[in-house]
């Protein structure tokens, strides 16, 4: 889903798309990535969090599928989940 | 330091091509580029001059376009285009102290797409780039992105004038020294079921559905209206000094330039033409020169029947032998905020080719203008000045004075 949104919404190479290719790899900046979420949000009714702070130590895709998938369902302050090593 | 203003690039894209050259072709032609529009179906106009060929991920890629309104698209590779004419360097010219101006209206498609998210109930689905992605200002905005210009960045409004208007504010950019380097133009599209409905509202778009080709025909007895087009222009102004110390080539210099506003009217144009005669005067002031002295008026003929009259009474009232005329919007249709700009460029090449391109869709001469509009066939003419005219809602007027080099 991530990688699908990546290729077919923001126009990212499917080439370079891989689970260990890092977000900063696909220039993939603040704004990019808002877009990112909101996609995955509004077409795919995942929960995001409010804060993206966690997205600023340029993680991979996976590290980030991780985290998406770590904050489905919970109410956790992202905070609490870099804490917790989901990051 | 030297005030004459040397044009040394142009970036263009229109309904009639991708670049400047391709556009100039195109005009000369005389046959409109006006089609049915199928994202206009069902609407009372249902046609426009669409840049069809434009295909911005093609030249942008797909990860610089997906964030950015169509307007700043076009106004982005007319910008590349124009700094590649102007072969600008880098190293030669410091960032600093280049500008950008962009005529931009903002009528964006991203906005609209954010409101059908918000009437469908899901707020939580409007992209974030709908703000930068479509505002205004970004035109200017992500041109001095692309181009690294960290000079005055300003997007300017002033409707069907706001093209020759950031010419015209480039020039005193460069002027009182502000600025050694200005990128200036204006980018529009047009071509939306909003703009289509609301300036039909107005009866101001022709309603020729019949024959969309034919239906933009400035200064005609038959015309009914002006037709929604899209594209940008920018055009490279320095300083000549900074132009010559740079080896830049010259295509034109930009003589003269006024601003003015009718306070007439909030659509309508003076009947009698005297707002726009009063730029036209003050833009010859500005250059130092007498009406004899231009050869060529490239006109804002919008093909609207209160604007072709007036404007027609206007250059009669400066004038007392209307230099030839031409109108490029029979051939583009009418970009708006970026038509000022676009006609601007088709100046300056005109001066380059010394030849006039031909006005499209003249048959008779409307009841009232009694000008020499150029028609059927491209015109060759001896020019060393050429001025162009923008007359935009709100009685807002742009006039330009070019000169060959």
């Amino acid at each position: 889903m991530l990688i699908t949104t990546l290729v077919e919404d923001l126009g990212q190479d499917p080439e370079a798309v891989r689970p260990d290719t890092r977000l900063g790899e696909l220039e993939v900046d603040s704004l990019a990535l808002l877009e990112l979420l909101t996609i995955l949000e509004d077409e795919h009714h995942l929960q995001m969090p409010d804060d993206v702070g966690a997205f600023s130590n340029d993680p991979t895709l996976a590290e980030v599928a991780d985290y998406l998938q770590s904050v489905q369902g919970s109410a956790a302050p992202l905070a609490d989940a870099v804490k917790d090593g989901a990051v | 330091m030297s005030d004459c203003v040397a044009v040394t690039g142009l970036g263009m894209v229109t309904a009639a091509g991708n670049d400047a050259a391709s556009t100039w072709e195109r005009v000369n032609t005389g046959v409109g580029t006006a089609r049915l529009d199928p994202q206009l179906e069902g609407l009372p106009v249902a046609f426009s001059c669409r840049a069809e060929a434009f295909e911005p991920a093609h030249i942008l890629g797909r990860t610089l376009t997906w964030r950015m309104d169509r307007f700043i698209q076009l106004a982005l590779v007319a910008a590349r285009q124009a700094s590649a004419d102007a072969r600008l360097e880098h190293d030669s010219v410091d960032p600093l102290r280049v500008g950008v101006v962009i005529g931009a209206s903002g009528s964006s498609g991203a906005s609209g797409a954010a409101w059908k998210k918000l009437i469908a109930g899901r707020p939580q689905g409007i992209s974030p780039t709908t703000i930068p992605g479509s505002s205004a200002n970004m035109a200017a905005g992500e041109v001095s992105l692309d181009i690294g210009a960290q000079g005055p960045g300003l997007s300017v409004n002033t409707a069907c004038a706001s093209g020759s208007t950031a010419v015209s504010i480039a020039r005193d950019l460069l002027r009182s020294g502000t600025c050694d380097v200005v990128l200036a133009g204006g980018s529009d599209t047009a071509c939306s079921t909003f703009m289509a409905a609301s300036f039909d509202k107005l009866r101001a778009l022709s309603r020729r559905n019949h024959s969309p080709e034919a239906a933009s025909r400035p200064f005609d007895a038959e015309r009914d209206g002006f037709v929604l087009g899209e594209g940008a222009a920018v055009l490279v102004l320095e300083r000549s000094e900074h132009a010559h110390a740079r080896r830049a080539p010259v295509h034109a210099y930009l003589a003269g330039a006024a601003l003015g506003c009718d306070a007439y009217h909030s659509t309508a144009p003076t009947p009698d033409g005297s707002g726009a005669a009063r730029s036209i005067r003050a833009a010859l002031a500005s250059a130092g020169m007498e009406p004899s002295d231009i050869d060529h008026v490239n006109a804002h003929g919008s093909s609207t029947t209160l604007n072709d009259l007036s404007e027609a009474r206007a250059l009669r009232t400066v004038f007392p032998t209307p230099p030839p005329v031409t109108a490029n919007k029979g051939v583009l249709g009418h970009s708006l905020a970026a038509a000022g700009a676009i006609e601007a460029a088709l100046t300056v090449m005109t001066l380059t080719h010394q030849q006039i391109p031909p006005t499209a869709n003249l048959g008779r001469l409307g009841d009232g203008i009694e000008l020499d509009v150029v028609t059927k066939a491209p015109r060759a003419l001896h020019m060393r000045s050429a001025l162009s005219t923008s007359f935009g809602f709100g009685g807002q007027n742009a006039v330009l004075i070019f000169t060959s080099p």
